[in-house]
């Protein structure tokens, strides 16, 4: 300590001024986190507006979107009754049609002129054609207005049951078909029969003048709960630039006049293995054969086994 | 220059040299009217370097051999305010490992203005810590003080070896001490 008033006067009076300089920083610093903590609480008061703003915008959205959907559906499901009551309702008159032309035929056809007989032909084979298409077109609709829901069944029995129905042309082209164990599906079983009916039978139609007709089933169960199939055939394959076609209705791409058909077959197949959440496709090399590949949900138990089945 | 320092200095000479000196070298470098340090304010480093030039013609020792001296004091007071700097150490070298990349980081977190150097470590070998001072201020040899100080509080046997002044952006803006563990590392 000093004995200097004067000095003792001074460090006085800077302790003085330094205490007073602290107390204003100190009330600067008190505002400043003051007015800081202000705008936080108007930032998170803003935030939490945003949000729910935004949450109830998406919430619009989604009852938007959900509601299309459901008009969608309605409105698809409109369009395949009126499908299914159309082609129904056409088939009477059509076979009306048919079976007068018929009658005309059988009637008057020693006393036509040849060239109006000729006509005749051609009417009937049209209205025939008609038919095919009409029947066709009540078969792709039935495949989601008539399906009976997925319940487990053996893809084993499903071909077994397909090859049964093509027995006879099958034995007449001396076909040979192999197939592989199968796992057990969750599918409409009457659905899956005719799905693998379509594509044998098409391995048939479409096989290579110089062989003998083999085909076989094989079949894979993936990790995802699906399985996946595979019918190869040993055929005249398809072009790549034919595949997509192939799949679309009363589309029959690929050099056919001397094979019947109305192209319906594979439209079916893919809409019935959409309808059970799957996809189809199909692999070929021209000239060597095609494979059709197409998924479909597991039946529970198989579907926890996992692994594969012997493929 | 954070008040922090200022407090410590005036409390330094205070402490060393009476309050009838402080008195005069305030009035000598700042006038009558300054300093009136508070830890919460901040004030021009030159300030600094005027009191301890001020505290050299009073006592006719060398401003830097003052700074240095100073040095060593505030790193003992460094050390007792924030016990969980040097707490779990036992020797330098982790220590002044840690100045950079901890504690003056710490110190920009509390108070973002505050004007740090860059305090650069490097183990030539294991027995040896190169600390390397850069600034824009010339405070070299208040950064020696730190080091004697951080030495004297850990009390390992490591001597400063050497102090290099480097070139710098001026006199005392950079230098280097070379740390030498006694007996390997
Ligand atoms: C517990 C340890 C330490 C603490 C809490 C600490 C904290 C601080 C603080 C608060 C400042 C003032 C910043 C400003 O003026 O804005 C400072 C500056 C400084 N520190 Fe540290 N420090 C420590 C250790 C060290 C050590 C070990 C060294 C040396 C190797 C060092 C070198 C320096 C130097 C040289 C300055 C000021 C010079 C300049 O501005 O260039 N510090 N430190
Ligand atoms: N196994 C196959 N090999 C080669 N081409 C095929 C095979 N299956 C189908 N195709 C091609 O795809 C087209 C469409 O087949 P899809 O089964 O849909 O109709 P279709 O057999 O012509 O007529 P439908 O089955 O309705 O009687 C066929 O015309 C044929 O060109
Ligand atoms: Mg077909």
């Amino acid at each position: 300590m000093s004995e200097d008033p004067g000095v003792l006067r001074r460090h006085l009076d800077r302790e003085r001024r330094a205490r007073q300089a602290a107390e204003t920083i100190a009330e600067e610093k008190t505002r400043e986190a003051f007015q800081a903590n202000e705008s936080l609480k108007r930032l998170n008061e803003d935030l939490e507006r945003q949000v729910a703003e935004r949450t109830a915008e998406l919430r619009a959205a989604r009852d938007e979107a959900v509601a299309a959907q459901k008009e969608l559906q309605r409105s698809n499901a409109e369009l395949e009754n009126f499908a299914y009551s159309v082609s129904h309702d056409l088939r009477e008159p059509l076979r009306m049609v048919h079976s007068y032309l018929e009658l005309i035929r059988h009637r008057a056809n020693a006393d036509l002129p040849p060239q109006v007989a000729d006509y005749l032909d051609r009417a009937i084979h049209t209205t025939e054609r008609m038919q095919g298409m009409v029947r066709g077109l009540l078969e792709y609709a039935r495949v989601t207005t008539h399906g009976s829901p997925p319940a487990p069944v053996s893809a084993d029995a499903c071909v077994k049951a397909a090859v049964e129905n093509l027995e006879l042309g099958l034995e007449e082209a001396r076909v040979s078909i192999t197939r592989d164990p199968l796992p057990a599906v969750c599918a409409d079983s009457e659905q899956l029969a005719r799905l693998f009916q379509n594509l044998i039978s098409n391995a048939v139609k479409y096989r290579h003048p110089g062989r003998r007709p083999a085909i076989h089933v094989a079949a894979r169960k993936r990790d995802d709960g699906m399985a996946s199939f595979r019918v190869s055939d040993n055929g005249r394959g398809l072009a790549a630039e034919d595949k997509e076609r192939a799949f679309q209705l009363f589309q029959r791409p690929g050099d056919n006049t001397a094979i019947d058909g109305t192209g319906i077959g594979l439209a079916v197949c893919k809409r019935m293995v959409e309808r059970h959440g799957g996809s189809i496709d199909v692999e070929s090399t021209p000239g060597e054969g095609a494979t059709f590949c197409f998924t479909l949900p597991l039946a529970e138990g198989d579907a926890a086994e996992g692994g594969s089945a012997a493929g | 220059m954070k008040g922090i320092v200022f407090t410590e200095f005036t409390a330094f000479v205070e402490g060393r040299a009476g309050l009838d000196t402080l008195d005069r070298i305030i009035d000598a470098a700042v006038g009558e009217s300054g300093g009136a340090y508070t830890a919460l304010g901040t004030y021009n480093h030159r300030e600094m370097l005027g009191l301890v030039d001020a505290l050299a013609t009073e006592t006719g020792q060398t401003p830097e051999a003052l700074m240095t001296a100073f040095g060593e004091h505030l790193f003992h007071r460094f050390a007792e305010m924030n016990p969980a700097f040097v707490a779990g150490l036992d020797h330098p070298f982790p220590f002044l490992e840690q100045v950079e990349t901890y504690i003056h980081m710490e110190v920009r977190k509390l108070y973002p203005d505050a004007e740090l150097p860059t305090i650069a470590t490097e183990r030539p070998d294991a027995a040896t810590l190169c600390v390397t001072y850069r600034s824009r201020r010339p405070f070299a040899a208040l950064a020696h003080g730190l080091v004697e100080g951080c030495l004297d509080h850990f009390g390992a046997p490591v001597t400063l070896r050497a102090r290099e002044d480097l070139p710098g952006e001026g006199p005392g803006t950079a230098a280097r001490f070379t740390l030498v563990a006694e007996g390997g590392g």
